[in-house]
């Protein structure tokens, strides 16, 4: 709802030309990668911590909630103004404020891509290392409010072990720091608990990462196999032969063959599996697991095994995995792409489980995941015009995510509860559990304005369409992370 | 509260062998102050009965592991009863093939250890006296010991905790995956509380697979500057250290079995990962990196010498110790700054007249200063400005001061972890909320939380 003194001393905090009220301009802002939809009434794009500040003094004065959006390229609708309001656009905050490469830091503003702060610091051999697919477009402070993920956080850990410290703007408008440098900073780990907070609890303003050096070799190495227990047998054996590779991701068939329609790889379309394995280290020590991997490919009957240190053919072999998203477009006009985690001994067994809830349900499901964390990502495909399928796509979701507590896991590996998951929590949590939860919210956020109607169950259910993240393929899903 | 008087508002709660209130041996005493009641709950429900009648009757609670690490923290507000953990020591769950652990918090390290071995794998934490330390009291201290390089510390390993609220009510975080981003991450907050927020009861962990080889190297050189420069190298030729300690000349002379050999050098110790090709190659190296700089020299320690050499660097100066310090700080700062932290931090203990050694882990940016009996003690006023005094330099450099032991009284003069931030009252809103009557450790925290 326009708001005429908001946005006036909106305006007056960071200039009229930075604050968005036209209902035409707003609808850029009303979606982001989940297809969840609300309009926030208000966008504003400040470019430093003291008019973020100013921004939420005002809105906290009045009342008033405020939404943080980086690149919205989340998954579970993070972004999304449910209650209207204020959306906070941190696309001006975008400089990397220091290097440090003796130190091995970089502090950067929130609205820095994932990806450029790996370009700025690759003269000095560092890298970031956390890794979302969609690291092209997605922002730092968004990855912090999602505690983000990707294909190597098997070996060196998601957001939450990569970021050191944060100044942070609380609901009222106070600047404080968080964690810092170095670690075990004396008081409680409030930084570890910020991130992954979902934008509930303030916003980052700056963040301190950690940078690491690019080791010697990378290899990486696509394994086909004829069937999915044998890739699964390997991704365990692997793990039990006391290697943790860098990365250890599974294309199952349905994907395979999409990829294979969309944009050929040399699978061959009858494949049960594709496994992507990635070591790193010394070259001694990349031998001596490149070794133990082959053979116990091979024991297990792999059709194919090809391997590359070099980084245009790694690129290649890594071509399918990241292509798969785009190419599953083959299948179906619409997807829904579930996320959640199981102990990885339980994936074959879950597997079959899901295939089995979509085949009873008439839904093609691909799997494209992080075999060796347990991370799934079934995808759905269905399409909209028929009558009834979204429902169904929304029940075959439903039971995915029960599978997965049933089997000892988790409701989101990487893509946040966020408006999508928040009815399921009861499943993974007590009431007691969520209590508590909704305490160390009160401490950070006591009048919840920031990023209501998130995580928590409220028992309101969206519209169906909105309840789940159903969407249809696009040329920009190629980045989507998965 | 007399302790007859304690001990009667549990009994008709809590069968009679969990409850002792005498404490013959003053064993139970935190900064000499003992405990009018020493509760050893056998399961989840004895602990939520403990706290709920704890925080109706304003008592204050101490939770207890193992006793290693019991006197970090400033002195106790208020020592009413000892939550003993003893009897909660079991493993609930091991998931060799998905390398996950869950096991009740009172555990101990050396169990946890052993069971793990038998199937090739290790849980990369390392508390001094493995045999007493368990795993809650080791994440409530936030103890990582010495394989932190590779494997990080609590914070990257705890995946999940059930915990007991100070009005006992039972909650858990988190859970027994090794990704999981599903609600807070309240995990992180017991990480280090010392039990300020509530009782852990049970702990999930990522494990990693055993090491196929591990070798302890021992450089020696002639000044702490060749000795930071030795350890960049040994990284950024990614030799993968697991660990890296920087002893100066000062340190020789506490070290068992090592103090003629370690006699006025400055010593690196590090521990190398590898498969088992690659030690030759990684030998070659640290050979090479000595030889680079004069008079300095490099040699191999067997394994069972490097056991005890890592259990007496993890457990240094500490006062379960024969050979415990009077004082020690732990400075944190950038691992730029290390050398000038070191070299003016030394000019201000050198007033103390008593001897002064330090170590140093360049990668965490760490220093930790220890002050040995050797003469006449300072008294705790005397001790207190030079801990003032020595944050002064350590705040110039952007670092930070804890005190990590020192004599009870001195705890009267100073605040034992040092400057909060600006942070402090947020954090004091989160134990608000999680214990609103403060009867968990209350002051013992940062800020007297």
């Amino acid at each position: 709802m326009y708001d005429e003194p908001l946005v006036s001393s909106l305006k007056s905090i960071v200039g009229s030309d930075f604050v968005i009220c036209h209902p035409d301009d707003l609808i850029v802002y009303e979606y982001d990668g989940s297809v969840d939809k609300a309009i926030p009434d208000v966008v504003v794009l400040p470019e430093t911590t003291a008019q973020i500040s100013s921004i939420l003094s005002l809105a906290h004065e009045k009342n008033i909630p405020v939404v943080c959006r980086g690149a919205g390229t989340g998954l579970s609708g993070g972004s999304i103004a449910t209650h209207g309001g204020v959306q906070i656009s941190l696309s001006r905050m975008t400089r990397i404020l220091e290097i440090d490469p003796l130190n091995l830091t970089a502090l950067v503003e929130p609205g820095v891509i994932n990806l450029d702060i790996t370009k700025a610091v690759a003269k000095h051999s560092l890298y970031y290392s956390p890794d979302p697919s969609s690291q092209k477009s997605c922002t730092i402070g968004g990855n912090v409010a999602e505690n983000a993920g990707g294909p190597h956080c098997l070996k060196y850990g998601v957001t939450t072990n990569h970021v050191l410290g944060m100044e942070v703007v609380l609901e009222d408008g106070k600047v404080v720091e968080l964690g810092g440098y170095p670690e075990a900073q004396p008081g409680y780990d409030l930084r570890g608990a910020f991130i992954g907070g979902e934008g509930t609890l303030g916003i980052a303003t700056k963040v301190l990462v950690r940078l690491s050096r690019k080791p010697s070799i990378t290899r990486t190495f696509m394994a086909i196999f004829a069937d999915l227990d044998s890739a699964s047998t390997a991704v365990t054996q692997i793990i039990g032969a006391r290697i943790v590779p860098a990365a250890l991701e599974m294309i199952d068939a349905l994907a395979i063959k999409a990829i294979e329609n969309a944009r050929p790889m040399g699978y061959p379309r009858d494949a049960g599996a594709v496994l992507l394995i990635e070591i790193e280290g010394l070259a001694e020590d990349v031998n001596e697991e490149s070794e133990a991997i082959t053979s116990i490919c091979e024991e297990l009957g792999v059709r194919e095994i090809r391997y590359s240190e070099l980084a245009e053919e790694r690129e290649r072999l890594w071509a399918g995995r990241k292509g798969a998203f785009a190419a599953l477009g083959s299948l179906a006009p619409n997807y829904y792409l579930v996320d959640g985690v199981v102990p990885r001994t339980r994936l074959p067994d879950v597997l079959q489980k899901i295939a089995k809830i979509c085949s009873d349900l008439d839904l093609p499901v691909a799997n494209v995941f992080h075999a060796g964390d347990g991370n799934l990502h079934p995808l759905i495909a269905f399409d909209e015009r028929q009558p009834g399928s979204s429902a169904k796509a929304l029940q075959a979701g439903e039971a995915i995510l029960e599978l997965c507590i049933e089997a000892g896991g988790v409701l989101t590996g990487e893509h946040g509860v966020g408006i999508e998951k928040k009815e399921y929590m009861p499943l993974m949590f007590t009431p007691d559990d969520l209590s508590i939860m909704k305490a160390f919210k009160q401490a950070f956020s006591p009048k919840s304005l920031l990023n209501p109607g998130k995580i928590f169950p409220d028992g309101k259910k969206p519209t169906q369409k909105a309840s789940i993240r159903v969407g249809s393929f696009s040329t920009t899903d190629s980045d989507v992370w998965i | 509260m007399m302790s007859e008087n304690i001990l009667s508002l549990f009994q008709d709660f809590l069968p009679s062998k969990v409850l002792k209130n005498e404490n013959p041996t003053k064993y139970f005493n935190i900064d000499g102050i003992t405990p009018h009641l020493i509760v050893t709950p056998e399961n989840i429900e004895q602990i939520s009965t403990v706290l709920r009648i704890a925080t109706k009757n304003n008592l204050s609670v101490v939770p207890w592991g193992g006793g290693t690490k019991i006197n970090i923290g400033n002195y106790p507000a208020k020592l009413d009863i000892v939550l003993c953990m003893s009897e909660m020591d079991k493993i609930i769950e091991m998931h060799p093939a998905d390398m996950t652990v869950r096991v009740q918090a009172g555990t101990k390290m050396e169990s946890i250890k052993r069971s793990l071995i038998k199937e090739g794998q290790l849980l990369p934490l390392t508390s001094p006296l493995e045999s007493r330390a368990t795993i809650g009291g080791t994440v409530s201290a936030n103890v990582s010991g010495y394989h932190n390089l590779i494997y990080g510390t609590s914070r990257d390993l705890v995946i999940g905790t059930k915990f007991v609220q100070a009005n006992g009510t039972v909650a858990k975080s988190g859970g027994n995956v090794v990704k999981n981003v599903t609600g807070y991450d309240l995990n992180k907050l017991f990480i280090g509380a010392i039990g300020t927020l509530g009782i852990l009861a049970e702990i999930s962990l990522k494990v990693i697979p055993l090491p196929r080889q591990m070798q302890t190297f021992l450089c020696f050189f002639s000044s702490i500057s060749q000795a930071l420069a030795a350890d960049t190298q040994i990284k950024q030729l990614g030799l993968s250290p697991t660990t890296s300690f920087i002893l100066d000349t000062n340190s020789a002379s506490h070290v068992d079995g090592y103090k003629d050999l370690f006699q006025s050098s400055t010593v690196l110790a590090t521990e190398l990962y590898s498969g088992s090709s690659g030690m030759q190659k990684r030998e070659n190296e640290m050979v090479r990196i000595c030889h680079a700089e004069t008079n300095s020299s490099c040699q191999i320690v067997d394994s069972q010498s490097a056991q005890s050499l890592w259990g007496q660097l993890s457990n240094f100066g500490h006062i379960n110790h024969d050979d415990s310090a009077l004082l020690i700080l732990r400075c944190g700062l950038r691992p730029s700054r290390l050398k000038q932290a070191y070299d003016s931090i030394l000019a201000e203990l050198s007033d103390v007249n008593l001897p002064i050694s330090a170590i140093l882990q360049q990668s965490l940016g760490l220093i930790r200063f220890y002050v040995w009996s050797g003469g006449p003690i300072p008294t705790p006023k005397s001790l207190s400005s030079l801990i003032t005094r020595i944050r002064l330099v350590m705040n110039e450099l952007e670092g930070y001061t804890v005190v990590e032991q020192c004599p009870a009284e001195t705890k009267y003069h100073c605040d034992v972890w040092g400057n909060p931030g600006n942070s402090l009252n947020l954090m004091k809103q989160v134990k608000a909320q999680f214990d609103p009557s403060s009867i968990l450790s209350p002051g013992r925290f940062i800020g007297r939380i």
